[in-house]
């Protein structure tokens, strides 16, 4: 391959040609590249917040979600126990004798949660909510006024 | 226009976990509602362990079926609406509670056998006055919480 030129065989040709009007545009056709990158870089800004911000929200209702899961479990696994009537004196204390009181059926009496009271779960209820649950309640209470004598 | 529906499945994939937790978390709360108010109903009764535990589905069964018959309702006024009903919405909310009635009797009458196989004729009633009473006292809890007076 050649590598020396003749510049007097060229001459004051220029080897390269550029289209019409080239040099005229050339400030509007930058001006719009520039404005495109923009807008690229704005949109993969915006993706990468909303990816952010996706990945933290099911981070938390994840959280949230195992947190909720939790008490269900408990509560509805409670078994209601109403107090027992209370046994005459007479009827649970052997009289005149000396053998010790039976204690196998207190050892197997089951451990019982307390449920929760109604009071605290309205306690916990937002404003709207108890709203919403005293309209429910009337609504019952009309019925009754209906039914009862 | 292809950004924004990419943006829109994005938040609908967001926001989905949100209102699955909502969906589980409120009849969750239903659920230990439920709960506390039958055990008071049988602590008043004072029902036997055995009792309370045969009557506990059918108690469960009766209170989702009225639950159904107030979210099917129709239109809710907030407190600020309450408070200056117009005639005509005074007569919305009267039909409406009548009807909510109606439904609400037809369920009591469609569970009675279902109490009647764990309750005497007896118990039923004082079941039904005791939820009556049960239902008073929650409500003038929830009028002392929201600062209304007693009516």
């Amino acid at each position: 391959m050649n590598k020396e030129f003749d510049f007097d065989r060229i001459g004051k040709q220029i080897p390269y040609k550029v289209p019409n009007g080239f040099f005229d545009e050339i400030t509007s056709r930058t001006l719009i590249k520039a404005r495109e990158r923009e807008q690229k870089a704005k949109i993969r800004r915006i993706y990468t917040a909303v990816s952010v911000a996706a990945s933290l929200l099911i981070m938390i209702s994840v959280a949230l979600f195992l947190k909720t899961g939790q008490p269900d479990i408990q509560t509805e696994n409670v078994v209601v126990q109403p107090a027992e009537p209370v046994k005459p004196l007479s009827e649970s204390v052997a009289t005149n004798t000396t053998e010790p009181l039976p204690t196998k059926e207190k050892a197997e009496l089951p451990v019982i949660e307390k449920p929760e009271t109604w009071e605290k779960l309205l306690a916990e209820m937002t404003d709207e909510e108890l709203v919403a649950l005293a309209d429910d309640l009337y609504d019952e209470l009309f019925a009754d006024e209906l039914t009862t004598d | 226009m292809k950004t924004t529906i990419k943006i829109w499945f994005l938040m609908a994939v967001m926001l989905a976990p949100f209102m699955l937790a909502a969906q589980i978390q409120r009849p969750a709360f239903r659920e230990r509602f439920l709960n506390a108010r039958f055990h008071e109903i049988c602590t008043r009764m004072q029902l036997s362990p055995d009792k309370a535990e045969k009557l506990k589905p059918v108690y469960f069964r009766y209170e989702k079926e009225k639950a159904a018959v107030f979210v099917e309702s129709g239109r809710r006024f907030n407190r600020e609406e309450r408070r200056n009903l117009t005639v005509e919405q005074e007569e919305e909310l009267y039909l409406a509670r009548l009807e909510k009635a109606k439904k609400l009797i037809e369920i009591r009458e469609k569970y009675y056998p279902g109490f009647r196989t764990v309750l005497s004729p007896k118990e039923i009633v004082q079941f039904n006055r005791i939820e009556m009473e049960l239902n008073r006292k929650m409500v003038q809890q929830i009028r002392k919480r929201l600062n209304e007076p007693d009516e």
